[in-house]
């Protein structure tokens, strides 16, 4: 079932790549949609760029063996999401950026672009690499193929999807298959749960077994609460700069899409995400020697559920890192088409058609995905390690670049660029010291990304103060605070329209807010006095 | 008290808060304010 499952998603995935073909026909198209998104679309594009190989696969392997704090606490992407969206993202679409390297040349010039695009593609391939890597488990242990030959089946789906209809693909088959996603999130892991002793065995019954398996550290890894803070910070970090999250908020139609949009894709991945977590934990009372421990939501969904419902939970699995993957090849791809090739023509002074540049985007999709296959095929380190070694180089490289650039006038070319160049070094040094050679620890057993931000901030900092501003770049700083989004929506809708708009966000918010309080508020007292000795 | 436990769940319904009440901020910072002055002007 699960193999019939998958050969229809591919089947769809294609098709509708192919079809969507012939509405591309510029390069606005192709990057953001000619900012067409809705709502929904928004919504399901947010949710299932978010969902990954690394909740599915990585962290939940995680959580299986060592209770549901651990990254339930951790689990800093959440928030991250949110400030990437509404703090970086509204600022991106109000300054009709087409990438996020488009406002850094605006805001910073072309030799900043040029590195933080570099840094941008290293990390999204890093990223890629995690997906490709869990698309690989996944479709091994869905199709009987081999680790190897499934990640080629991977590849050339993600090359032709890519491809052929950029972001318009990404959009519409994601709207598609959003259902899969919600069926894995909101059927398939209750009834794990439900299978592995409920509320009261995931609890009760897991603290019977080993107390561990419901602290913070958890029960085999006996992180220290350094480890907790650090993963914390980083994911936050990661995801409130990571382009993919924030470039999300480009196709929407107006601001009040963009609202909705993140409203709902947090709602249903932090409650979405929660009952995953707890599903895959309880799995542990049902079989405690699933190995590697990486498949627990895949022998699950194979083992535990009827088959039609577990063929239909890995096909929204494949969905979200189908989606994730894409979203983030797309991005590697136009850093290197758009952001520096196109770039580089135009310094030039040579002038490039539409035509061209869909031509070049779409060439370098195939290079992108290439590269990232071929590291794949490696099998470098476990889903979630690597996943976090490419989240920390953002954390560190663009993060204070992004929150300087918007926020201080003084901030100058040199200071973003030793931001990024020692920021990126620093962390990289730390963790070969650190985490590899186990050399030293750092101070309060801290992760390294936590020094690594502080000295990439630090170094933005006292270069910034040390050199002069370029009047143009503050100019752009100056500008960007009176740009606004809303502004730009008052003025595309009637009044009817707009207090129309305003009461159905305001009704969302409220909605949501509410059953999330409910919902995680019934899990606690439902679990935590059974867990408190 | 098992504070893990606690956390665990205390932290996602906090991100739903957190971007519920950020929204419902912005549309009366940014938008309200706008609405009032379309209002008083056509008055």
């Amino acid at each position: 079932m699960a193999v019939i499952a998958f050969w229809i998603i591919f089947v769809v995935c294609m098709a509708t790549a192919f079809l969507l073909m012939r509405s591309v026909k510029k390069a606005d198209d192709y990057y953001v949609m000619g900012h067409r998104a809705t709502t929904i679309g928004l919504a399901g594009l947010l949710t299932a760029s978010y969902l990954s190989a690394v909740t599915f696969i990585g962290i939940a392997g995680i959580e299986y063996l060592n209770g549901p704090p651990i990254f339930l606490i951790a689990y800093g992407s959440w928030i991250g999401m949110v400030v990437g969206f509404l703090y970086v993202g509204r600022r991106l679409r109000a300054y009709n950026a087409l990438t996020m390297p488009d406002y850094i040349q605006g805001r910073f010039g072309s030799k900043v672009r040029v590195v933080a695009t570099v840094v941008l593609i290293v990390g999204l391939l890093g990223y890629g690499v995690v997906q490709m890597m869990g698309a690989g488990v996944l479709l091994a242990a869905m199709t009987g193929y081999n680790y190897q030959m499934a990640i080629i089946i991977f590849a050339v789906m993600s090359i032709a999807f890519c491809a052929a209809a950029g972001m318009y693909s990404v959009l519409v088959v994601n709207t598609i298959l959003m259902v899969t996603i919600l069926i894995a999130m909101f059927v398939a892991s209750p009834i794990f749960l439900s299978l592995g002793g409920g509320l009261h065995g995931v609890s009760a019954g897991l603290f019977a077994i080993d107390p561990n398996f419901w602290s913070a550290g958890g029960r085999v890894l006996h992180k220290p609460m350094g480890w907790t803070i650090g993963q914390l910070l980083l994911w936050i970090f990661f995801f409130m700069s990571a382009p993919w999250i924030s470039a999300m908020a480009l196709p929407a139609k107006n601001d009040f899409v963009v609202m909705r949009g993140v409203l709902i894709a947090v709602f249903i991945t932090t409650v979405g995400v929660v009952i995953v977590f707890l599903g895959v934990s309880a799995v542990y009372n049902v079989n405690p020697n699933i190995k590697p421990p990486d498949q627990v939501f895949i022998w699950a969904s194979k083992n535990l559920v009827n088959p039609v419902l577990g063929g239909f939970a890995l096909a929204g699995v494949l969905a979200a890192i189908l989606s994730t993957a894409a979203t983030l090849f797309l991005g590697a791809g136009f850093g290197l088409s758009r952001d520096l090739y196109e770039r580089y023509l135009m310094d030039k002074g040579r002038s490039i058609t539409d035509k061209q540049k869909l031509t070049y985007a779409r060439l370098a999709q195939v290079v992108v995905v290439a590269v990232v296959t071929i590291f794949a095929l490696t099998k470098p380190l476990a889903v979630y390690w690597v996943g976090a070694w490419a989240g920390a180089l953002f954390a560190t490289a663009w993060m204070p670049m992004l929150i300087a650039g918007f926020e201080w006038k003084r901030a100058t070319r040199q200071g973003v660029l030793a931001s990024i160049i020692i920021g990126t070094g620093s962390y990289i040094f730390l963790y070969q010291m650190v985490s590899v050679a186990k050399m030293f620890a750092l101070p309060f057993n801290l992760d390294p990304v936590i020094f690594g931000i502080i000295i990439s901030c630090a170094s933005l900092w006292i270069v910034s103060l040390m050199t002069q501003p370029v009047e143009s770049d503050m100019k752009v700083q100056v500008e960007m605070k009176t740009l606004s989004l809303a502004k730009k929506t008052i003025e595309s809708l009637t009044p009817a329209k707009l207090k129309k708009e305003i009461f159905n966000t305001k009704i969302l918010a409220w909605g949501t807010m509410i059953l999330a309080v409910v919902i995680l508020g019934w899990f606690i007292i439902a679990i935590v006095p059974k867990v408190s000795s | 008290m098992n504070w893990a436990a606690l956390l665990s769940f205390i932290h996602p319904m906090a991100v739903v808060l957190i971007c519920g009440f950020w929204i419902l901020h912005i549309i009366s910072k940014e938008y309200k304010q706008k609405i009032d002055e379309q209002t008083e002007v056509k008055k």
